[in-house]
């Protein structure tokens, strides 16, 4: 070591390194290159000296031989600069050119009571949204939230507590959080903050977990089934928010066992969730929800809330044809055709080949994802875009599987085209974190611990 | 004779998979082993190396990873299986290449 802080010394090779460096904006990665080409460097001094060089000499000599520090420079930058998922984008933008077009639709096929300006809203959620998106790019260093990942899941905790004693309510739902122009679906939010802090912690405690003995290991085990199962359950049962629990746990398996690949973990949240499941089954208040949403599902019971809603979307996207009933048409018989009835509100009035094309979109975007976690090489970026991604992938199938009446129907929006402004922000939001994980995928030095073959 | 640094340009990246799939290497070993096994005709500015390298690194073609030799740290680099895949390629692209350049030349002067 005493060596190569010798030769760091030398003005030519600081001079050299400083213009290097000069020339690459990540500035994360410049000191493993300084490293790297010191090491180049010293080598080459030893050669020279050898060969009878003094050892100023053999420096400038040495240096001479790295060739022009700018091009250096500039190559390097080439390889570390920021990037952009433009594929992602594009598909984002479809995403949002089919709901300004669904929304109007929607507005102009409205015929209940009470008006509403669905485009206008969309248009200023997404505007919001967009804000942010760009935001989360362009500034906010997904690696930062990690160190955070403790504070974060307390305060998630916490606000999930405020939520039940101050939470609005909004249709029928708790947690809500409203100021002026503005309502929030706080439980929903709280959700998003749940995986994104489960991630960071799973990162973490699975290094931790690596190098621990047995005994430990068992101990982490109950606290993680305590901190990720457990507790934000009880929030979830407490707000009534049945759904988004069914959720929040998929996500919790899909992240344990795709991501950190806790096996043992995942079986303990599914076993667990199992148990409660019949729980719920034989205890009298849960009952009629079940029966209601499971039951007539499976034709067990006779539901004709629910069995209803699933026929009329059935028919609803039978009815359209191939090319629909017609842009901004009314439907008398289908509920909330701006939100969970969306997909089966579209089929109706743009026909089999607005449904072709929002499925083909949607393929598009898990493909883009897919391939964009694979590109990924931080692992936390990767767990940051598993988590939030199994959310979303979770919302298109359940949606647009319980449209065609395949899944039990349920509160359940289509992400980016269905109404709600919580959602619009949290989705764009998300593609923002996606994009600000693919920003900095290569402005990372490489791994600096010492890798088994 | 030495070589043009264009046509230089194009194969670095041939070279450096070969070199890698044989072993495990730190940069400065590499340019030895180069300039070594073509007696000397490639010689290049040997910082021009590590983008090249880092830009493979950053397509997965290889992993790199520091070591500590006693009070030495170097940077080594690994082929991926990706970068296996790749260069098997890239040898029968070149193949391609120089029988066909062969050919017009020989046909050029016949």
């Amino acid at each position: 070591m005493s060596r190569s802080e010798a030769i760091q010394e030398h003005e030519v090779v600081r001079l050299y390194l400083k213009r290097v460096c000069g020339h690459i904006k990540a500035k994360s990665v410049h000191d493993d290159i300084q490293q790297e080409l010191l090491a180049h460097l010293e080598e080459l001094v030893e050669e020279k000296e050898q060969e009878g060089f003094g050892r100023k000499e053999a420096i400038r000599l040495a240096v001479a031989q790295m060739g022009d520090p700018d091009d250096v420079g500039r190559q390097f930058h080439q390889a570390h600069k920021p990037r952009m998922n433009w594929g992602l984008l594009a598909v984002v933008a479809v995403f949002i050119a089919i709901a300004l077009t669904a929304m109007y639709s929607v507005q102009l096929g409205w015929n209940k009571r009470i008006p509403t300006d669905f485009l206008m809203d969309k248009m200023v959620y997404i505007g919001i949204g967009l804000g942010i998106m760009a935001g989360l790019y362009f500034f906010f260093d997904y690696r930062k939230l990690q160190k955070y990942s403790w504070h974060l899941y307390g305060l998630t905790v916490f606000v999930m507590i405020i939520l039940m004693y101050f939470g609005n309510q909004v249709n029928g739902k708790r947690g809500w959080i409203s100021i002026p122009y503005f309502s929030f679906d706080g439980v929903w939010i709280c959700l998003h903050f749940f995986i994104l802090s489960m991630v960071g912690l799973l990162n973490v405690s699975g290094q931790k977990a690596a190098a621990a003995g047995k005994l430990r290991q068992i101990v982490y085990g109950f606290r993680d089934m305590l901190v990720f199962f457990a507790l934000p359950s009880i929030l979830f049962l407490w707000m009534k928010t049945h759904t988004y629990l069914v959720i929040y746990l998929t996500c919790l398996v899909i992240v344990m066992t795709v991501y950190a690949r806790k096996w043992l973990l995942a079986s303990g949240v599914m076993a667990a969730a199992g148990m409660f499941g019949l729980y719920l089954l034989f205890n009298r208040p849960f009952q009629y929800i079940l029966s209601e949403r499971l039951g007539s599902f499976f034709k067990l019971t006779e539901n004709p809330d629910s069995i209803y809603m699933t026929r009329m979307s059935v028919q609803a996207i039978h009815d359209g044809g191939l090319w629909g009933q017609g842009f901004g048409v009314s439907n008398r018989t289908l509920p909330s055709i701006h939100s969970d009835m969306i997909f089966s509100y579209l089929t109706y009035s743009m026909g089999w080949v607005m449904a072709g094309l929002i499925l083909a979109v949607v393929i598009t975007f898990m493909a883009q994802i897919g391939i964009m976690i694979s590109r990924l090489r931080d692992r936390y970026a990767k767990g940051l875009v598993i988590g939030l991604f199994s959310i979303l992938c979770l919302q298109f199938i359940w949606c647009i599987g319980m449209s065609f009446g395949w899944l039990p129907m349920t509160g359940m929006r289509l992400p980016f085209i269905s109404y709600g402004g919580t959602s619009t922000l949290l989705e764009l939001s998300a593609i923002g974190l996606f994009l600000s994980a693919y920003r900095r995928k290569d402005m990372i030095p490489s791994p600096s611990q010492q890798l088994q073959t | 004779m030495t070589i043009n640094k264009e046509l230089m340009k194009g194969s670095t990246v041939i070279l450096i998979l070969t070199l890698l799939d044989r072993k495990e290497m730190y940069g400065y070993e590499m340019t030895k082993e180069i300039e070594q096994s073509s007696d000397g005709v490639f010689t290049f500015k040997e910082g021009t190396l590590y983008p090249i390298l880092h830009t493979l690194e950053v397509e997965k073609l290889v992993e790199a990873y520091w070591n500590e030799e006693g009070a030495r740290k170097r940077k080594y680099y690994r082929i991926t299986d990706h970068g296996r895949k790749q260069l098997g390629e890239k040898k029968r692209e070149w193949a391609l290449f120089r029988s066909t350049v062969d050919r017009v030349l020989g046909e050029g002067q016949a």
